[in-house]
């Protein structure tokens, strides 16, 4: 018969859409700011425009980014912004990531 | 960037440096903008308090028009806002506005020439603008 553990292991609170690398970036990038352009996140986090347009579409699903089109002019802006439930879901995410890190370190 | 699963410790400093990053491009353009409009209402209601007649006021207002022009092109077309930028923006504008069109009215139909209005008004009506390019530069800086 195996014990239960006395606490649960904090990876359980990982979010699976955050997780993803390209999609933690984004929101890393989000988290620091109210507005970000589309432009610059792509050039930071180094995707091309269609991977970039996926990963925000999956974002935008799960309630964790909003998505603002404008012109300027003759050309089209897009701007992303984290929602309130997406700063939560990330803030929970790091929390998980440290406990994690916390766990792992030698003496803990 | 791959798709691998990276591990905790390495995904905690990608969200600090990332974040430090877009901080770092939110910020300056913003502050430039609150600091040079601030700087530019004493120089402008100095120029109307001491310009000569209906075109010299002419005159003044647009070259006051043009650089805030050129000002709002050059250092509000940052790709990041700061957290919380609309929220510390739109008051200090209204606070700004206020002022601005306040002092100019009673500066303009009363005062049109006396320059002990028009230098201290103008120093009044850059407050707003001072104190929110200062706030933001707090902010840039962690304080």
């Amino acid at each position: 018969m195996v014990a239960e553990p006395a606490e649960r292991h904090p990876r359980h609170d990982l979010d699976p859409v955050i997780h993803q690398p390209v999609r933690f970036s984004i929101l890393a990038m989000l988290v620091a700011a109210e507005d970000v352009q589309f432009a610059m996140i792509r050039d930071v986090v180094e995707v091309s425009d269609s991977v970039l347009s996926k990963q925000l579409t999956l974002l935008e699903q799960a309630g964790l980014i909003a998505i603002r089109k404008e012109f300027a002019g003759k050309y089209p802006r897009t701007w992303v912004r984290l929602t309130p439930d997406g700063r939560v879901a990330y803030t929970a995410h790091l929390d998980a990531l440290r406990a994690i890190v916390a766990g792992a370190a030698p003496g803990s | 960037m791959n798709d691998e699963v990276l591990d905790p410790k390495v995904m905690l400093e990608r969200s600090a440096r990332l974040g430090a990053l877009t901080r770092a491009e939110a910020s300056p353009g913003p502050f430039a903008w609150l600091a040079a409009m601030a700087a530019l209402m004493p120089v402008t209601f100095a120029g109307i308090g001491s310009a000569r007649g209906e075109d010299g006021v002419l005159a003044v207002a647009l070259v006051f028009g043009a650089t805030v022009g050129l000002l709002s092109v050059t250092l509000m077309r940052g790709r990041a806002f700061s957290v919380g930028f609309r929220r510390r923006f739109v008051p200090a504008m209204l606070a700004w506005g206020t002022a601005f069109g306040v002092f100019l009215s009673v500066g303009l139909l009363i005062l049109r020439t006396e320059l002990l209005y028009w230098i201290p008004a103008g120093i009044i009506v850059a407050l707003p603008l001072a104190v929110a390019a200062w706030r933001e530069d707090a902010l840039r800086r962690g304080r």
